[in-house]
């Protein structure tokens, strides 16, 4: 029988299959708790950070602005309520994101999300995606000057 | 419960190296083979790995003197440590980032993962929260306001070190009141320059790094340590060549943007035993 450590593994890898990768947000209905509570990065947009509205606009953000967004795992780690997840997001920006036009550029940066997981559902969220470097690739700012 | 050997390993790195600067231990912490795929942008990849593994806390303490991580997560799964962190530190050391020394209290957070082997860290992902970061010290500060005057403040000591003293024109008032002066020291921005001239003359290394600036109205109040060599004559002492290590306290008012008076105390008797002086 599977400890709850793999359930939870399990759990966080389907969301981001299903969600993140092909883009079925009703499995955040099936994943996460409503009283989920968000702690993202500074990032350049604004969504909600309270219940399944942080994921389900963020996702819709990122899927519309790159249809072939996928998060491609590296590795994930469990113990007690926790799951670690360490994935490197690819997509090509062919639509506006946010305030930015579409641009037609690829980003490929990295992100780590630690997870809390309660009763089998997503709870809480402590996550950062290299906001900087995704910036940089789609030309938003400069790459910064080396000495 | 005793903490698993992998997060004991983490929790040193953390403790040791990077909230005590002591980067002597990484060999102790580090595997010879160690792979960084999060290297930073600019990093060096010349010298051992030891070496580029002390690039980070040398770079982190060089901006932010006073950086304390807390580890506030840490999961333990088969070779890997997964962990958690918020920094805190004060920008009072060199530029970060591009930005100049800013004087501000900053928090951040970072997430890691770290493949343990033979009980040494092989390999290693990060992600800083670095537009977190960047945006709290690149804010910036009302005219006036006590963030201005301890980022002036930073800024003139940055700029001492850097014996950059024609900068003083730009943040420091032209009636300066030095309530330390040098003997014979001129008034004004002139004899601040020279007593600082003479200061490098005799350490040509010398810095100043502040561990704490507090500011209040228009004050600024900052108690840091000075290094340096002993390569040339300081107060009638010949060069020593010894490496020194003194404290000092500076006081500083800011009016309108400027330096407008200074005061320093530093531990002279220090100073002079570690010359040779009074033995």
């Amino acid at each position: 029988m599977a400890t709850e450590q793999e359930r939870n593994k399990a759990l966080v890898l389907q969301m981001y299959e299903e969600v993140w990768n092909k883009g079925n947000l009703d499995f955040i209905n099936t994943a996460v708790s409503p009283d989920f509570r968000d702690h993202p990065p500074r990032r350049f947009f604004d969504v909600p950070i309270r219940g399944r509205e942080a994921l389900f606009e963020a996702a819709t953000h990122f899927r519309g602005a790159m249809p072939d967004f996928h998060d491609n795992m590296i590795q994930i780690v469990a113990e007690r309520d926790r799951v670690i997840y360490l994935g490197r997001i690819t997509g090509t920006q062919t639509n506006d994101f946010f305030q930015f036009k579409a641009t037609g550029k690829t980003v490929s940066v990295l992100g780590i999300n630690d997870f809390r997981i309660e009763n089998g559902k997503i709870v809480e969220r402590w996550g950062i995606f290299d906001v900087m470097g995704m910036m940089m690739q789609l030309g938003l700012i400069p790459a910064p000057a080396h000495s | 419960m005793t903490e698993s050997r992998k997060k004991q390993i983490y929790r040193r790195f953390v403790d040791e190296v990077i909230n005590k600067g002591n980067i002597d231990i990484i060999p102790e912490l580090y595997h010879p083979e160690y792979l960084d795929h999060s290297a930073p942008p600019g990093a060096p990849h010349t010298g051992s790995v030891f070496d580029q593994v002390a690039q980070i806390p040398k770079m982190f303490r060089g901006a932010f003197p006073d950086v304390h991580f807390v580890i506030e997560d840490m999961v333990d799964d088969g070779d890997w440590v997964a962990t958690r962190v918020t920094g805190y530190a004060q920008h009072l050391g060199r530029p970060f980032m591009g930005i100049p020394p800013s004087g501000r209290k900053i928090a951040w957070s970072s997430l890691g993962f770290f493949r343990v082997k033979d009980d040494k860290i092989i390999e290693h992902y990060g992600q800083p929260d670095l537009l977190g970061l960047r945006e709290q010290i690149a804010a910036p500060a009302e005219a006036g306001s006590t963030d201005e005057n301890r980022a002036i403040v930073t800024r003139y000591v940055y700029e001492v070190n850097m014996q950059n003293y024609d900068a003083f024109d730009e943040f420091v008032d032209p009636n300066f009141i030095d309530h330390n002066p040098i003997p014979g020291q001129e008034p004004g921005i002139p004899g601040l320059k020279d007593a600082y001239r003479q200061f490098s003359a005799g350490f040509p290394d010398v810095w100043f790094t502040f561990e704490d600036l507090i500011a209040e109205g228009e004050l600024v109040i900052g108690r840091g340590v000075i290094n340096g060599t002993h390569q040339g004559n300081f107060a009638g002492i010949p060069a020593t060549g010894n490496k020194v290590r003194w404290t000092g306290t500076r006081i500083f008012r800011v009016k309108n943007g400027k330096v407008t008076e200074g005061w320093i105390n530093f531990d002279m008797i220090s100073l002079l035993g570690q010359l040779g002086m009074g033995h």
